[in-house]
């Protein structure tokens, strides 16, 4: 199989993971329905609600250019960094943009964070490695 | 082939034009890893294995350690006084943070402050908050201490000794969400933080502290206020806190305080953390074994390879001894080949070993009930090279036999062998 097909799977698998695992595969909060109480008796969604949101639409933009690549041999030298950057966001997302919540033993933290991260590890690490092999010559077709 | 003619570093004589023109014998054995790309990254997955779960048991056992270490100190007592039965409560609260409450009578205080060799006493009593409405907070663990005897929490307020804890002031754990500062309700009364600790990877980090006045106080108002009233018994305490002269022996102030006092346990700081690290070793024992199976399939496998690899190389191996190497030369290159091959493998192993751990800690320490807190950058830096080290050993030892094997090789019998 070609170079930019193997990128264009790893990113449609992630895509398709960021997308729709949280809340289905991987739970998000236990606590009060993801919503929390302020002193005036208001209730405002608590902040992995929005991590996972960021978390499924980075998704939809990696599952987009997973399929772009599928079909497009000439797109992996540009969409390779494009998806790279793509992983880091998703890395960076419950670290320090829309951080989970500081207790460890919350779902959050068990299970929408480790899987955001490794996620995002695996396509800047596929995507590192197809750019590599694109600045290095044209791909190999597999016989 | 490019000239060989070499140096020292090189595998063969100086040539007779005086070029040193020479290829170091890493070079050699880093091109002959390369050819074999698969074989070589195969024979290596077994080392990756091993060592990646050797390197995570271990950083694991790093931090319990660490968070031990960093919790028991931030403490301060050298035993704690509980009641008779309490003692895995008591453990569980320090470690995990698990809400709990119980009481004894406070003149236990007096008997223990008059023993030979106690350095100080302070009564604490604990207390099991309400449910909150608050994001991810739940019951907490409430600790009320007395300001006149205390030498846990003042530490922890800065400022020398002179900082005391108002009556609507509270010490939070680092966990405890709202910033210092910040107004936090407990039975329906409103405290401020005014301080937090330091992380310490134990259930300190989800605890809240206040004076004992204001928890009778809050503990009187709580049936106006709060959802359900807290019931505190007036001058009841839960536990004591003891520090003992540097010259004393813990097990002695123990026994003391166990014929003085009856109905109660004493808990050795010490005996805390050989409990958690014993738990968690008792744990990790079959991981650790499965592993150190893995590592010595491993050095089997790349041993085998590396018998087939000198099978392979005879001819090559026969030129290099007819151009003018040494013997010697032959067996450092093999097990240079073999070595380099372990200890890359290890080095992804540390990588994907940390990386796992890094990513699974928190369910990890939270599956196993134990605390954590990251090793420092030296002890980090040890395990990182002790495993290094381990991997390039089971080189050494995967490649002794077929690098030996090589070096005995006549180079015209190899040669011919080889064709």
């Amino acid at each position: 199989m070609q170079r930019h097909r193997w990128l264009g799977i790893v990113a449609s698998v992630a895509g398709l993971l960021l997308m729709f695992g949280p809340h289905n595969l991987f739970e998000i909060c236990s606590d009060h329905g993801l919503f929390m109480t302020l002193k005036s008796g208001m209730q405002v969604p608590m902040r992995c609600t929005w991590t996972a949101a960021a978390a499924q639409g980075l998704g939809g933009l990696i599952l987009l250019l997973g399929l772009v690549l599928w079909f497009s041999k000439e797109g992996l030298p540009t969409l390779s960094p494009v998806l790279l950057g793509a992983g880091l966001l998703v890395v960076l997302l419950p670290l320090y943009l829309v951080p989970t919540c500081p207790k460890p033993s919350e779902p959050c933290n068990l299970e929408l964070k480790p899987a955001l991260i490794g996620t995002g590890v695996v396509l800047i690490v596929t995507a590192a490695v197809a750019l590599g092999l694109a600045r290095r010559g044209p791909g190999r077709t597999a016989a | 082939m490019a000239s060989l003619a070499g140096g020292p570093a090189g595998l063969l004589p100086e040539g007779a034009d005086g070029v040193r023109d020479r290829i170091s014998l890493t070079y050699l054995a880093v091109q002959n890893l390369r050819r074999r790309p698969a074989r070589s990254l195969l024979s290596a997955v077994g080392v990756v294995l091993a060592t990646g779960t050797l390197f995570a048991v271990l950083l694991g056992l790093a931090g319990v350690r660490q968070s031990m270490a960093v919790g028991m100190q931030r403490l301060g007592a050298d035993l704690l006084v509980v009641p008779a039965g309490e003692e895995r409560h008591v453990q569980e609260a320090l470690i995990m943070g698990t809400p709990t409450s119980f009481y004894m009578d406070h003149a236990a205080a007096a008997h223990v402050a008059g023993i030979q060799g106690v350095l100080a006493v302070s009564p604490q009593v604990y207390i099991e908050t309400l449910e909150s409405a608050s994001c991810c907070t739940g019951r907490l663990m409430v600790v009320a201490f007395d300001p006149a005897t205390d030498f846990t929490v003042r530490p922890w307020l800065g400022a020398g000794s002179a900082r005391t804890l108002g009556p609507h002031e509270v010490v939070a754990g680092r966990l405890i969400i709202p910033p210092v500062g910040q107004p936090i309700r407990l039975y329906g009364q409103d405290f401020t933080i005014a301080a937090k600790l330091v992380r310490t990877g134990m259930g300190l980090d989800e605890t809240v502290f206040m004076t004992m006045e204001a928890a009778y106080a809050m503990a009187a108002e709580s049936a106006e206020r709060a959802e359900k009233p807290l019931r505190l018994p007036q001058g009841a305490i839960s536990a004591l806190l003891v520090r003992v002269e540097d010259w004393v022996a813990p097990p002695l102030i123990v026994r003391q305080i166990q014929a003085l006092v009856p109905g109660v346990d004493v808990i050795q700081r010490d005996q805390v953390s050989r409990t958690v690290v014993d738990g968690y070793l008792g744990t990790m024992r079959w991981v650790l074994g499965a592993a150190g199976v893995a590592l010595a399939t491993a050095v089997l496998l790349v041993a085998v390879m590396f018998f087939a690899v000198v099978s392979e190389r005879q001819r090559e191996l026969g030129l290099l001894r007819a151009m003018g190497a040494s013997a010697g030369g032959i067996l450092r290159l093999i097990l240079t080949e073999a070595v380099l091959l372990t200890t890359a493998g290890g080095a992804a192993g540390i990588l994907l070993g940390g990386g796992g751990f890094a990513l699974f800690k928190d369910r990890f320490t939270y599956s196993l009930r134990v605390p954590y807190l990251w090793p420092g950058a030296l002890e980090l830096a040890g395990l990182i090279g002790g495993t290094l080290l381990l991997a390039a050993l089971a080189g050494l030892v995967a490649g002794a036999v077929p690098a030996w094997r090589s070096a005995r090789m006549e180079p015209y019998a190899a040669i011919r062998q080889g064709e």
